[in-house]
């Protein structure tokens, strides 16, 4: 496995794009004499070149989806212990020498090692997560909407139906009527789902957000754009579930007694509503 | 063989049931859902009537008349401009004024009567 270098001075500058100096490089600049001063400075120059060089190779391979450092998730390990530079207090003349010698061992056994812990926490942390997860659990809702009366979307909602809902509802947009449009294909089964999560919105969130004629207006753009963009049908269809699942919704509010026909023919067949 | 059976409806807000406020907040904003579809042209002017209509019929609290003001409002002017419009309209002014005399005691109205003026004033029940 290729595995992308670190640079041991740039130990808390892969996350930010930040440069921090190690403090062991300090202590020269206590010299007064004019030409210590000119050495550090080509010394400084050649080092920051030479640093520049190597960010240009290895960044693109901290950010690209096959790095390993992406099991990180923007948790770098930031002790100090573990750099060569905190351990190694030896400040030699060939500063190149000594970070080429700490790269090496980084790549060679830091770098190695902590991947290869990582990888192992992964697929353990995998394993663990794959024998508990139970796919028929229901939907996680937080305590604090529940308070409010919450309950999760019908199953199978499409995300990003319920995104256009949520904002559309709330305040007109032009463009989000053809965006809901858009995501057909549509059928009677699907027109129907679309038709009851508009009533599920204003059921589920009542006690959270207030809606005021924005969403009955939103609802009049989607049922016209489905004219202009599908068929009469397809508007008819809608706006035919919409009624049936907003009367059904408002009867079991206000009716104190709800009709029940059973019909019995061949097969038999039973209706509330 | 058709059977047709009444059956208790359990959620419904009515004397029966200690309403709870945020059961309450959902069917006020629903049936307000529904008047405002009314008023863009997406539920017909029988099914509005009829939803006024088993409020009326419930009528058993100051809920039932509050969420009555609220859905004539929002249903606009639109809700008494159909043929038979005078017609509905002196029957809905009828059962209103009747149904709200009916209800107990308990469901005090006192601080209500603007509330009732208003669904009285917007259904041009006085004229």
């Amino acid at each position: 496995m290729t595995v992308a270098p670190r640079h041991p001075y740039k130990l808390s500058s892969d996350w930010d794009g930040t440069y921090h100096r190690k403090p062991t490089y300090q202590p020269i600049y206590l010299s007064t004499h004019p030409l210590i001063f000119l050495a550090i400075a080509i010394a400084d120059f050649e080092l920051m070149s030479q640093m520049n060089q190597f960010h240009k190779h290895a960044v693109p391979s901290f950010t690209g989806d096959k790095s390993p450092y992406a099991a990180f998730s923007g948790t770098p390990d930031r002790s100090l212990s573990n750099s060569p530079c905190s351990s190694n207090t030896t400040l030699v003349d060939d500063e190149g020498q000594t970070h080429r010698l700490e790269y090496s061992q980084l790549g060679q056994k830091s770098v190695k090692g902590t991947v290869s812990g990582i990888q192992t926490y992964r697929i353990q942390a995998a394993q663990s997560i794959k024998s508990e997860l139970n796919p028929n659990a229901t939907t996680f809702v937080p305590d604090r909407f529940v308070e409010y009366g919450y309950f999760p979307p019908p199953i199978n909602t499409p995300e990003a139906w319920l995104h256009i809902l949520d904002i559309g509802m709330l305040a007109s947009d032009p463009t989000l009527p053809p965006l809901l449009v858009r995501l057909g294909p549509w059928s009677i089964d699907t027109l129907r789902d679309l038709a009851r999560l508009f009533c599920w919105e204003i059921l589920a969130k009542a006690n959270i957000v207030d809606f005021g004629p924005e969403a009955a207006l939103f609802v009049r753009d989607v049922r016209d754009t489905l004219t202009i963009h599908h068929s009469e049908w397809h508007s008819s269809c809608f706006v035919s579930h919409l009624q049936k699942s907003a009367i059904d919704h408002f009867k079991s509010f206000w009716c104190s007694f709800v009709r029940s026909i059973t019909v019995h023919s061949y097969g038999t067949h039973h209706r509330t509503g | 063989m058709v059977l047709t059976i009444a059956q208790d409806n359990p959620g419904a807000i009515s004397p029966r049931n200690r309403l709870e406020t945020k059961r309450w907040n959902v069917a006020l904003d629903f049936s307000c859902f529904i008047a405002d579809m009314f008023s863009f042209g997406l539920i017909e002017t029988p099914i509005m009537h009829g939803c006024l209509g088993i409020l009326l019929h419930e009528m058993a609290s100051v809920q039932h008349v509050r969420v009555i003001q609220a859905m004539v409002k929002r249903a606009g002017p639109t809700l008494w401009q159909s043929a038979d419009s005078h017609e509905r309209r002196q029957e809905f002014t009828m059962k209103f004024v009747e149904r709200i005399k009916s209800l107990p005691d308990n469901a005090s109205l006192t601080g209500r009567e603007e509330s009732i003026r208003k669904v009285i004033k917007v259904c041009d029940i006085t004229g």
